[in-house]
């Protein structure tokens, strides 16, 4: 799926700018010591809502969170990691690339279902400021926000739905390159959405089987930024960090990676990409189905101060997706796209920033012995599914 | 026998395919419109009219696998434009491939493919190529001709070859069987040829 869009529900500022950094969502529920896995049906994690009178004293911003069980209950406290930049002369950007399709399931032995999109996105130059011609720009992800709807009208009468997640092995999603050209600004958003059965066909055969949802209802956003500033002013590097590890793996891959930020005072980082990808790791006929339910993902990086002198801003990177001993092991790949933004002395970075969510769902349609009610005035929360964190950043004292 | 059977299923998955995503981006009429055109193509002998008769049974075989692929994208084209149409016939091409891989790849470890690995590689018509086998339990097919390749490049269809070679790497990267694929290059994408070089998986 691809085509181009203008950039539409969009908002742009000058002077500063909030940077996503990546999200740590797990599900916190146990039975009998095991973690309580689930299908994801939603998956939000993004800033919006960047405001300020005045970047150079102080800003704030909204940090959403969302995530849905599907079926069973369970709660978290998620976490959103962010650092936020001042500087006189940046511009940002901020739009939202909307997705709408239905996938198709696809193979008899092992089914699976793919989708993967791309769409251009132009940034018109009436959005832009006017001294920034020339000047340099660069694209990063401010979140996402993935939601999943299992019509059962659209699924065969022999396999009816029964919940509206998915078991995914692999989930990527992108921002490319800026060109600048006189009718403004243009770069790719991609995104990869595959699911399939898991191994024990959803549950434990031949006593409990879940179907495998053979059309599934989507909507995604993928939230970006673009930043830009007069020629000489910007510096940016991008580097992919890939590591590989197992999804019972209960502590994130770290990586790190040193970006070249030459001539640049002050740095910060954003994220242009990330995901993962299940891989098959066993020979046995079961192993071909690479969907796992999941407890939990942990997908971003920190960053130590800019190092002047070298030139070069070390960015840390934690990547995983953990199952519980309950799920069939799977070998897991990751990726991080990570882009450092160099800026002059000028400039004031506060890093490090962290919101943290609270979602609770009720069990809705569960079998009598999985019923969870759990959600209440504890630390878990009342139900909520969605939950909005007001972030703040304080430049001058 | 085998890969015909193998090429009429793979044949029937992507029409169902096409129908599918034709109607979802241009409407039962628009959907009809394309195919119609596919199909005075087909009957007319196109894309491949001009090159005169197939000279080998790999060639026809070939033919026959890329010859609807190249229509449809012109049938699209005409009716939208280039990146609809590779986008499209990028699906339609996968769904036709895996059905075909599904039915033709035995479903079996290293060490059947090894034991089998001639007569798998020959059902694979389009490829042109050489076996051989290495001490850690893996084996390579090195393929120094491919007809797809050629074949669209005479009818100025490079652009679709790709999505072929794409078919192989989702069949061995998506679990398909229980062994890996790695291939550093492509006929397709300008190399001299295609390594593919099967391995074991870890058993769990």
């Amino acid at each position: 799926m691809r085509d181009v869009s203008d950039d539409g529900s969009s908002e742009h500022r000058y002077g500063g700018v909030f940077l996503w950094q990546g999200f740590e969502h797990e599900w916190l529920r146990s039975v009998l010591g095991f973690s309580v896995p689930h299908r994801v049906s939603r998956l939000d994690n993004y800033i919006d809502r960047q405001r300020s009178e005045d970047w150079r004293r102080d800003a704030s911003a909204d940090f959403h969170f969302g995530q849905e069980t599907g079926v069973d209950g369970n709660y978290m406290q998620p976490i959103g990691r962010y650092a936020a930049l001042s500087a006189a002369h940046l511009c940002a950007h901020s739009g939202v690339a909307e997705f709408a399709w239905t996938d198709e399931g696809e193979g008899k032995r092992f089914p699976q279902a793919r989708s993967d999109l791309a769409r251009e996105v132009h940034v018109p130059a009436t959005a832009l400021s006017a001294d920034m011609e020339g000047g340099g720009y660069v694209a990063v992800l401010n979140g996402i926000a993935l939601r999943s709807r299992c019509d059962p009208a659209k699924q065969p009468s022999t396999s009816p739905g029964n919940s509206h997640g998915f078991w995914p092995f692999k989930l990527a999603f992108r921002v490319g390159d800026v060109s600048a050209s006189a009718d403004g600004l243009r770069f790719d958003v991609s995104a990869a959405i595959h699911r399939a059965w898991t191994p024990m066909r959803g549950g434990l055969p031949p006593f409990e089987e879940k179907p495998f949802n053979h059309r599934l209802d989507y909507e995604l956003e993928i939230h970006y930024a673009v930043l830009g500033m007069a020629a000489g002013h910007l510096v940016t590097a991008r580097e992919r960090v890939e590591l590989s590890g197992s999804v019972h793996d209960r502590r994130p891959r770290s990586g790190r990676v040193t970006l070249p930020l030459d001539g640049a005072a002050v740095g910060s980082f954003g994220i242009a990409g990330f995901g993962f990808e299940l891989k098959r790791s066993g020979t046995a006929e079961r192993f071909g189905h690479l969907g796992r339910y999941i407890s939990g993902m942990t997908l971003g990086a920190d960053a130590a101060p800019l190092d002047a002198d070298r030139g070069v801003l070390d960015v840390d990177c934690s990547l995983g997706v953990w199952c519980p001993k309950t799920v069939v092991n799977s070998h897991a790949d990751y990726f991080l796209d990570v882009v450092g933004i160099g800026l002059p002395e000028s400039a004031t970075v506060l890093a490090g920033g962290r919101a943290r969510g609270k979602l609770c769902s009720n069990s809705h349609g569960a079998p009598f012995f999985s019923v969870w009610n759990g959600c209440d005035d504890s630390e878990r929360g009342p139900e909520c599914r969605c939950y909005t964190v007001p972030i703040r950043a304080e430049f001058s004292e | 026998m085998k890969t015909k059977q193998a090429i009429g299923v793979a044949e029937r998955q992507a029409t169902k395919r096409a129908l599918g995503l034709l109607v979802h981006h241009f409407g039962y009429r628009g959907a009809a419109r394309v195919l119609g055109r596919v199909v005075y193509g087909q009957l007319r002998g196109e894309p491949f009219r001009r090159l005169g008769p197939a000279s080998s049974r790999r060639e026809r075989l070939s033919r026959r696998q890329c010859g609807g692929a190249v229509l449809l994208d012109r049938a699209i084209a005409r009716a939208s434009d280039a990146d609809t149409a590779s986008s499209i016939v990028g699906e339609v091409i996968s769904t036709g491939g895996m059905e075909f891989l599904e039915k033709m790849v035995p479903n079996a470890g290293i060490e059947q493919m090894r034991v089998r690995a001639a007569e798998v590689v020959d059902s694979f018509f389009n490829a042109e190529g050489q076996t051989s086998f290495d001490d850690d339990g893996s084996f390579r097919f090195d393929v120094h001709r491919c007809h797809f390749v050629e074949l669209l490049g005479k009818v100025d269809a490079s652009h679709l070859a790709r999505h072929f070679c794409q078919v192989d790497e989702r069949f061995f990267t998506s679990g398909q069987r229980p062994i890996q694929l790695r291939r550093t290059g492509t006929i397709a994408s300008g190399g001299s040829g295609c390594d593919f070089h099967f391995s074991p998986l870890g058993d769990e």
